[in-house]
Formats: structure tokens, sequence, C-alpha cells
């Protein structure tokens, strides 16, 4: 796969999880600490948490950021 | 307990002191609804803002091992500053001190996407995306064998790449999909890390529409993005 190609194989996978409203940068930060607190603890259904998915798998500095958060939180210093 | 609160009102974190409780994260066993407090500007001691203002420093430190002691501060002073700026978009769906670890994970990240930009490896990778960008914004004839479905949605993607977009949304979408910061991307277009995202959102919708134009719609682009994998 050329450089080319693999950008926009890439930009395909974003276009096809386009949502016509989407939460931004703030909104996510706002939710993602409760989805990292309690997300795991919600069973299966993810419906209330689809728009933070959904940001997180198109934004890789807020998913970075939420994979901070949850590491710090796994950690002893910051284990509630 | 009934609330006289339409649903689809905000909630405010200041009147859902009843769910939180002491905090023992980052050591702190203070009241997670005084640290909340602080940034809304409540602190009759100082106690709880010195607290607040330990957990992030703990954060920040964590995060920037290595760091100078007087870079620590100044990161875990900007991390409240976000704090409070940001405070009216707490809602009270977590713990607060959950929500301000993240805050201060924000500000150690953006800071180092910061330095990055700043660097030469930082610049030199803005500068090919930007030639990427400007390259794509020539339509491209489709070579004659591009008969594949996928040849022929990537061909319409980027048709719609040249022809749907802004220069500014060309720039943002390939600097975002070829690892320019937005630290980098905001600075360079003028806008904040929200608006950023809403050009580069507005121009995914553009491009979801130029596809569907053409008869691609979000399951075709699934099946060519499935093809070869197990």
């Amino acid at each position: 796969v050329s450089a080319d190609e693999r950008l926009l194989l890439d930009l395909l996978g974003a276009v096809s999880n386009t949502a016509e409203s989407e939460i931004d940068c703030g909104e996510f930060l706002a939710r993602a600490a409760a989805w990292v607190e309690r997300g795991r603890t919600f069973g299966r259904d993810l419906s209330p948490w689809r728009d933070v998915l959904r940001h997180a798998a198109l934004c890789p500095e807020c998913e970075e950021e939420m994979e901070a958060l949850r590491s710090l939180l796994d950690s002893a210093d910051f284990a509630s | 307990v009934t609330e006289n609160r339409p649903c689809d009102a905000p909630i405010d974190p200041r009147a859902t002191r009843k769910t939180r409780g002491p905090s023992s994260i980052g050591g702190n066993d203070v009241d997670d609804d005084a640290l909340r407090d602080v940034v809304f500007g409540i602190d009759p001691t100082g106690d709880a803002t010195r607290a607040l203002t330990r957990l992030l420093r703990r954060v920040v430190a964590r995060m920037s091992q290595g760091a100078s002691e007087h870079d620590v501060d100044d990161l875990a002073q900007e991390s409240l500053r976000r704090a409070i700026e940001a405070a009216p978009n707490f809602r009270g769906e977590s713990r607060f001190t959950t929500w301000a670890i993240g805050v201060a994970a924000r500000t150690v990240l953006t800071e180092r996407r910061r330095r990055f930009a700043e660097s030469e490896n930082g610049r030199s990778r803005a500068a090919a995306a930007d030639d990427e960008a400007r390259a794509l914004k020539c339509p491209k004839t489709p070579s004659p064998d591009a008969r594949s479905k996928k040849a022929e949605i990537l061909a319409a993607l980027r048709d719609g790449v040249a022809t749907a977009l802004t220069d500014r949304q060309r720039v943002a979408v390939v600097g975002e999909l070829r690892g320019v910061s937005s630290v980098a991307l905001a600075s360079k277009l003028g806008l904040s890390r929200n608006a950023l995202y809403k050009l580069v959102h507005d121009a995914r919708k553009n491009l979801k529409r130029a596809l569907l134009r053409r008869g691609f719609d979000a399951e075709a682009a699934r099946d060519v993005l499935s093809e070869g994998r197990p």
C-alpha cells in the first residue's frame, strides 16, 4: 500500500465513521472521565457512550488523553 | 426524589453534592465536593485549593518524569487554570477528581505536543503534510485499470478531497491523518481545538456526501476497508 493510498484508506475509515452530529474535544473531556470511571461496569450496553467512543475513534489526541487518564487511575498512586 | 428539571437541561454540578463523598485519590483525604468547589471559586479556608493543586502536581510529575520542578509547578498551575476555565463543562457524571486528573493529563500532553510541533521533526512533519494537502488539491485522472471497487471509491474520495473541501479543511484533514498535532494545526489556522475539530468534522461530512453522490455509502466504504482482513 503506497503512502497516498494509506492516507486515503485512513480518510475513508474516518469518513465512514462520521455522524451528522458529533461531540467536540471539550465535550469529550467532560464525558471521558465518566466513561473511564464507570464504562467497564456498564455491561454490554454501550449506547449511552456512542458519542464518546466515536469521538475517541476519530480523534487520536483525545484517545491518547483518555488512555493516559485510564492508566493514571489504574496506578496505585491515583486509584480511589 | 423527583427532579423538576427538563431531561435535556444541563446538570448543575454544584447541586450534586449528595452523591460524592470523600476522595482518597492521590492521597487527598479531602472531600471530592470541596475540591470541586475550588474551580467554582468556593474555598473559604484555602485548604481545598492546596489539596487540588497537590493532586494536579502529582499527575503532572508522574506524566513528566525528568522535567524540572519549575516546569512541573508551571504545568500544575496551568492545569488548575484550565480546570477553572472548563468547570462549567463538568456535569457531575464522574467524581470531580477523576475529571480533574483528566484535565491535567490533557494539559501535560498538549504541552508535549506543543514542544514537538516546535521541534525540527515537528516542523518537517507539518511541512510534509502541507505539501501533501496541496498536491491533493488537484483532481487526478483515475488510471484506466482502476476498475476494482476499492480503486473506484478511493478515486471518488480523492476527487472529493480536491473539489469538496476548502483549502483550510484539506490542510486540517491531511495534517491530522499525518500526525500533525492539534496544537500545530490550530495555531496555523488560528482556531481553538474545538473549532479545529468542527472544521475537520464538516470536512468529513462534505466527503461523505461527495461519496454518496457517486453511489458509495458507509457500507461500501466498510466493505473496502475490510478487504484483506481475516
